[in-house]
């Protein structure tokens, strides 16, 4: 682990945590450690988070896309959290 | 070091480092520990170990001298694996069992049959599939394998394990479809297509998994009110974990323990010496492993008070690579620039990258909201126990969130970042409307 005052901080731009795309990694974690892909984040203000749609949140927990949501699942995609 | 220091200015750099020189690594890790113990079963919704770990919390947030409150909200269709399931198979009479967690789990489309059921082996998409265990190809996809499983008796479906050989479990999925489906390693697929290419290969097994409607509920405290044209700041993290599958412990120390013990110490730290304008709350969040439900149902509650909060999230503080992933949304540009120097103020090297937790629906409302996110070891399996949350990264993610809420409380001119200026004008446009 690094905590030293030297290399603290964003190191390239800090404007890139506005634009998170899909990844192989996920909370800090390098992609070899779980295996896990994420969906594309890039309706974040009204799309996907963990597999559930925004829109559904409060009163559902499955996906617009059966098919999709059950591939997710088996391919262990989702939510890191 | 000494340049961010005179960023900072000597005096609030004097004062946060008094702060955060009140962090406690060995009070984190005792946080850690009780809740992924054997008393909270892994904290899955809904479940009396979840309802035990939000009693705990309250109990703790109370000691900051803080009213807290529950907010409950409905929870529909929770996975639950009721009993561990039996998998065999073998050619003739030859039989080999398989390992729960390991090499076969539950697919969430899985319809719940309890009683193994005894089949002949054979393939998705070639011959006959009536009466039959069905091992899905490599490459085709699920949707295409209900086309070819007509009156089958299940399907063997191959699912990728972590580095320590467990097939994670996920909550958020799709519903319960009509066959028993059952997930097998890489390895186990291959051992049991083995079987079925002899042409006399059998599988037995059961898929005891159903789904329950069930209650979450959010705690919240409120630690101070904002004065007039200054911040509010919301610290979140979800308490609730994927549960533990009988004979299966899940502790969920990294994810997300780890997150509720650094929301809890800094409110404790900040709530002692944070400076009086700034609004502090911490929302403990429910329902976040079944599709980040704790913070929608808060997110809209926010919305229709007309609350403006700035958010910081932690999911995962576990284990520190190379830096914290950071992931932002809404009009986050001065969080982000107070993050950032929070960062080199305290060491903590910051990255973009995915954090696909509560923050997403706290961005989604349009709150400045910033998700954290430093590593977890044993994700969602038996391998995310307290052990392997090192007290260290505790102690770095509790220091960064601590100065982040401190310089975010100072006045701009206080804060010195590569895009303060940018974003500056942002902090308040939903307030300012």
């Amino acid at each position: 682990m690094t905590t030293n005052g030297s290399h603290g901080g964003f190191a390239g731009d800090p404007h890139a945590a506005l634009t998170v795309v899909g990844s192989a990694s996920c909370c800090g974690n390098p992609a070899r450690a779980t295996n896990i892909r994420l969906p594309d984040p890039t309706e974040r203000a009204g799309g996907t988070c963990c597999g559930a749609p925004a829109a559904e949140a409060d009163s559902a927990t499955t996906s617009p896309r059966p098919e999709a949501g059950a591939d997710a699942a088996a391919t262990s995609s989702g939510c890191c959290g | 070091m000494s340049t961010h220091r005179r960023a900072l200015g000597p005096v609030t750099a004097g004062a946060l480092d008094q702060a955060l020189a009140g962090v406690s690594a060995d009070r984190l890790t005792s946080s850690v520990t009780m809740l992924a113990g054997d008393a909270f079963a892994g904290r899955r919704v809904g479940t009396p170990g979840n309802d035990a770990a939000r009693g705990w919390l309250a109990a703790r947030l109370a000691d900051s001298g803080t009213a807290v409150h529950t907010d409950p909200f409905p929870v529909r269709a929770v996975p639950d694996i009721h009993a561990a399931p039996t998998a065999r198979f073998g050619t003739g009479a030859s039989a080999a069992s398989l390992s729960f967690g390991s090499e076969v789990s539950l697919h969430l489309a899985s319809t719940d049959l309890g009683t193994p059921r005894r089949a002949p082996l054979a393939f998705a998409g070639a011959g006959d599939p009536t009466g039959r265990w069905l091992l899905v190809p490599a490459g085709m996809s699920l949707f295409d394998a209900y086309g070819h499983a007509d009156r089958a008796a299940g399907l063997l479906v191959a699912r990728n394990v972590d580095a320590d050989g467990w097939q994670f479990t996920m909550l958020a999925g799709p519903n319960a479809g009509p066959l028993p489906i059952l997930t097998l390693s890489p390895a186990a697929h291959g051992r049991v297509s083995d079987a079925a290419r002899t042409g006399d290969g059998w599988m037995s097994a059961n898929t005891p998994i159903r789904r329950v409607d069930v209650s979450g509920a959010n705690l919240h405290a409120r630690l101070r009110h904002a004065t007039a044209g200054h911040a509010e700041m919301l610290l979140t993290a979800h308490f609730d974990g994927v549960g533990d599958h009988p004979g299966l412990r899940q502790p969920g120390a990294a994810d997300n323990a780890s997150g509720v013990a650094v929301v809890v110490e800094a409110a404790r730290v900040l709530a002692a010496s944070l400076p009086r304008r700034v609004g502090l709350s911490v929302a403990l969040l429910d329902g976040e492993e079944m599709g980040a439900l704790g913070s929608a149902h808060h997110a809209a509650r926010l919305v229709q008070t007309g609350a403006n909060p700035v958010v910081i999230n932690v999911d995962g503080a576990g284990r520190l690579h190379e830096a914290a992933a950071v992931e932002a949304g809404g009009p986050a540009h001065r969080l982000l620039a107070a993050l950032d120097q929070a960062g080199r103020h305290t060491g903590v090297p910051l990255a973009a990258g995915p954090v696909a937790s509560d923050n997403r629906r706290y961005a989604g409302a349009g709150f400045a909201a910033v998700g954290i996110g430093a590593g977890m070891a044993g994700y969602h399996s038996p391998g995310d126990t307290p052990q392997r949350v090192e007290p260290a990264t505790l102690a770095a993610i509790t220091r960064l969130v601590v100065a982040a809420v401190w310089i975010a409380a100072g006045t701009p001119t206080t804060v010195r970042s590569p895009i303060d200026d940018a974003g500056g004008r942002e902090w308040n446009r939903r307030a300012d409307g």
